[in-house]
């Protein structure tokens, strides 16, 4: 079923189902490899560049019953670039590769060559792990990942390479969602122009390593509102100990009304040129955790652009205490950053967003305009952020007049301190920070 | 589609390989072993890992030289066992999806590694008796109670790093892991702990997730704790409830010592809220001494469905310990229910009016910043209003 819904979507990805005579392991065999080249008369190895492939789908074909009830599996593959393959039907197994590109040395790479559009199309693949091995290439590959539903994977010292998304799923219909953990691994997007890496129908965990979305100066945005990662659908994102970094360096020629970091939200998003498939979101309500991380959105290069860091629209959650953010406005025109930004939020939608900022003795200069959205008035907002201001005297006038180093803690306060520029609370006298009193 | 096309496979004898293996290097396959005739004292594959350990050491002991490697292949094999033979040994599997032990059993060995490999067992997955130290890596660690340590040496202390590693345990009637001997450093990894089987009652004592006394310090960075109810029915109606980390409680006998916690950048999530009703703890510190530190985590408490007034405690600290555990909560119109020790916690109040003077916060438009003191203020309303310097909505004073 789920090749069925790869093969419609994805089209001319087709692969003769027959085992090349070269290769015939025992179906008892718990080890094959794949190998550019077999040793002559090796019958458990499978040769060439369509060798992950084949190697897969004699591993779904010898078993009959579910494939959580396979019996283990090691798929070795050695070094050198492969082509795509599908993970459907597959359980207990491991695909070992012998490192990642990036790192130097001997590595296995999974490629379409540009060929295809994906590189791995996963489905009800249970219980299975990926090795040292790096998916997608940057120039060639569209999809790193994409993936249907259902199905639990471990990713372990993996490295995702792709033009759009790194990672893109979706549910059909009632399929349950998928499990996934990362660790370790990193997802590179290298032509951001709607969004970079989408999770819609799954449960992501993403320990080390990280996600990196980035902009081509030659493939120009098509969206005049772009997003690193898009948490939509029955998403579930939870990024811990990683770093999220979304790069926007087009220059200053092109102006977007906004470049976020990460969007979560209970509605789709965009879906650009995936096939006859009509875009499908599950119902649900987007939720992304980000803990002993970092989020950079960089936008330095560009000018008049709005760079928040996550967004969260309908009923979406994110839950972030315990992250760092890096918020890098345009350097020119009318650029702004904001942190987070709360846009039409409905029912159970929130952020659950506190965060400090290091003491200092300036307001955190541009990265104050938060949570107003686009159009429209953001909610909520107040309260959110604090940080602690040193150069005050008792009359809480900061800077002091006269230099003094009291320090006064400061708290978002756009409601009420509405002064431009100076949405902050002096919390030590109660006032705006802009109020100093008598 | 599987059947049919199984049915079309040509079947033929596997092709044996013989295996090169290095110097101190033991291979353990369940199916793929050659079979050479007659068979050799020396062989390097052997179908258990007892005959691994047991051909390593007889003509290739392992030492810091010459560390030996037990290399695991797909499939389902026997504990792991160490009583004080042998140091300076790797079990490494093909992964934690495709190689299982029954479990690890250790007493009194150094320098031992283990990696991309599952340990499954129905009570205890890794057993820890006396001294030693180990490597994990890429590990699921599946039991009920997935790591007890005991019987440590007066002297030395046990040394562990863990590296991607997930503790996958239940909520047994006592405790789900104990570490009393020594240091766990544990990063980048998860560590699960979720009810199974029959589910507790009203009167139920609580149950701890984790523990740590004597000289157990627990030091998790860059992680995640889940803490849930698991498969308890949504009616599960438990006065209690859980503990997910303790420190200072004791279970069996313990060295003398400082119970450490270090939970650094990580996340807490105790989440009881689809049973009925029990209470959630995140931390407690009980005993003599007890030191616990908490920078840059990430606190999520749910109770039980059902209103009540048990709020979950972020911290619960029994006597004169070292408690360095601040949390931000996240601003709300309404402060969090839960409990702590005065001063650790604060939050922002969305909704309070700045001119009225009884220091209203349920209908205004601005924020105060409020800092937890049930010692001042009260435990009906523990928080105290910092902008007005008063209990909150009470007048100063």
């Amino acid at each position: 079923m789920a090749r069925r819904w790869i093969a419609l979507l994805f089209g001319a990805f087709v692969f003769a189902l027959a085992i090349p005579s070269a290769a015939v392991p025992d179906p008892d065999d718990d080890i094959v490899y794949v190998r550019t080249t077999c040793p002559q008369g090796q019958q458990d190895c499978f040769q060439g560049t369509q060798g992950i492939q084949f190697a897969t789908t004699w591993a779904e074909m010898r078993s009959s019953g579910p494939p959580e009830n396979d019996p283990p599996l090691l798929i070795d593959i050695g070094p050198g670039v492969f082509g795509p393959f599908f993970c459907d039907e597959l359980g207990n197994t491991t695909l070992r590769g012998v490192g990642v590109e990036s790192r130097g040395g001997s590595f296995t790479k999974v490629t379409t060559g540009g060929i295809f559009n994906f590189v791995v199309a996963g489905g009800d693949c249970r219980n299975v792990t990926f090795q040292s091995m790096t998916i997608g290439d940057g120039s060639d590959d569209q999809y790193s990942l994409a993936w249907r539903a259902s199905g639990d994977t471990v990713w372990e010292d993996v490295e995702l390479q792709g033009r759009t998304w790194t990672w893109f799923d979706r549910c059909i219909n009632n399929d349950s969602a998928g499990l996934h953990y990362f660790f370790d691994s990193t997802a590179t997007t290298t032509e951001m122009n709607t969004e970079g890496f989408r999770v819609a129908c799954s449960e992501l965990w993403w320990y080390g390593g990280g996600i990196r979305v980035t902009s081509k100066l030659s493939v120009a945005p098509v969206e005049s509102n772009l997003t690193g990662v898009l948490v939509a659908g029955n998403g579930d994102l939870r990024v811990i100990g990683s770093k999220i970094h979304v790069v926007a360096d087009w220059g200053p020629s092109v102006s977007l009304d906004s470049i976020v970091g990460v969007r979560v939200q209970q509605s789709g998003g965009t879906d650009a040129s995936i096939g006859t498939v009509a875009p499908d979101f599950p119902s649900g309500h987007g939720s992304f955790h980000l803990h002993g991380s970092t989020l950079v959105v960089d936008a330095r290069a560009m000018a008049n652009s709005s760079v928040v860091g996550i967004q969260v629209s309908e009923e979406g959650h994110a839950h972030t205490p315990g992250a760092v953010f890096d918020l890098i406005p345009p350097s020119s025109g009318n650029g702004s950053a904001r942190r987070v930004a709360l846009v039409d939020l409905e029912l159970t939608g929130h952020a659950d967003s506190p965060y400090t900022w290091p003491d200092r003795t300036l307001p955190p200069t541009g990265l104050v305009e938060l949570y107003e959205g686009f159009g429209s008035i953001g909610e909520g907002s107040d309260g959110f952020d604090l940080w602690t201001e040193t150069d005050c005297d008792p009359l809480g006038r900061c800077p002091a007049p006269v230099s003094s180093s009291e320090s006064h803690l400061m708290v978002y306060e756009p409601s009420l301190c509405t002064g431009v520029g100076n949405p902050w609370l002096n919390a030590t006298t109660g006032r705006c920070r802009n109020d100093a009193g008598p | 589609m599987r059947r049919f096309c199984a049915s079309l496979l040509i079947v033929v004898p596997a092709l044996l390989v013989s295996v090169e293996a290095s110097a101190g290097t033991m291979e353990v396959r369940q199916t793929s072993c050659p079979e050479p005739n007659p068979p050799a004292e020396d062989d390097t594959c052997h179908e258990t890992i007892a005959a691994a350990i047991g051909a390593l050491l007889a003509y290739d002991p392992p030492s810091a030289s010459n560390p030996g490697l037990v290399d695991i292949g797909p499939g389902n094999f026997d504990t792991i066992l160490c009583l004080g033979n042998f140091s300076h040994v790797t079990f490494r599997g093909v992964s934690r999806t495709t190689t299982t032990v029954a479990g690890v059993s250790i007493g009194s060995c150094p320098n031992l590694g283990f990696e991309t490999l599952a340990v499954k067992n129905s009570v205890v997955g890794v057993v820890w008796g006396a001294t030693g130290s180990s490597n994990w890596k890429y590990v699921d660690v599946v039991a009920p109670k997935p790591w007890v340590d005991s019987g440590c040496n007066a002297t030395a202390a046990t040394s562990h790093t863990m590296h991607g590693v997930r503790w996958i345990g239940s909520l047994p009637t006592d405790y789900g892991a104990r570490i009393t001997c020594g240091t766990i450093s544990f990063e980048l990894g998860e560590i699960r702990m979720s009810g199974q089987g029959t589910a507790p009652g009203p009167t139920s004592p609580s149950r701890y997730a984790l523990t740590l006394a004597g000289r157990g310090k627990l030091s998790i960075s860059k992680s995640a704790i889940r803490v849930g109810p698991g498969t308890w029915p949504s009616n599960t109606d438990w006065g209690l409830g859980v503990v997910a980390l303790s420190v200072g409680r004791v279970f069996g006998a313990v060295p003398v010592g400082t119970p450490t916690l270090v939970l650094r950048d990580s996340v807490l999530n105790v989440d009881m809220g689809k049973i009925l009703r029990a209470n959630a703890t995140a931390i407690e510190t009980v005993g003599a001494q007890a030191a616990v530190s908490t920078p840059g985590t990430g606190f999520l408490l749910k109770r039980g469905s059902q209103p009540s007034n048990l709020w979950p405690a972020r911290l619960v600290i029994g006597g004169n310990h070292a408690i360095e555990s601040n949390f931000l909560w996240p601003a709300s119109s309404t402060p969090p229910q839960i409990r702590s020790v005065d001063r650790a916690d604060t939050f922002v109040e969305t909704d309070c009016d700045h001119a009225d003077p009884t220091g209203s916060c349920s209908n205004g438009e601005t924020s105060h910043l409020m800092e937890y003191r049930a010692g001042q203020c009260g435990s009906t309303d523990p928080w105290y209003d910092v902008v007005r310097r008063a209990c909150r909505e009470r007048p100063p004073g």
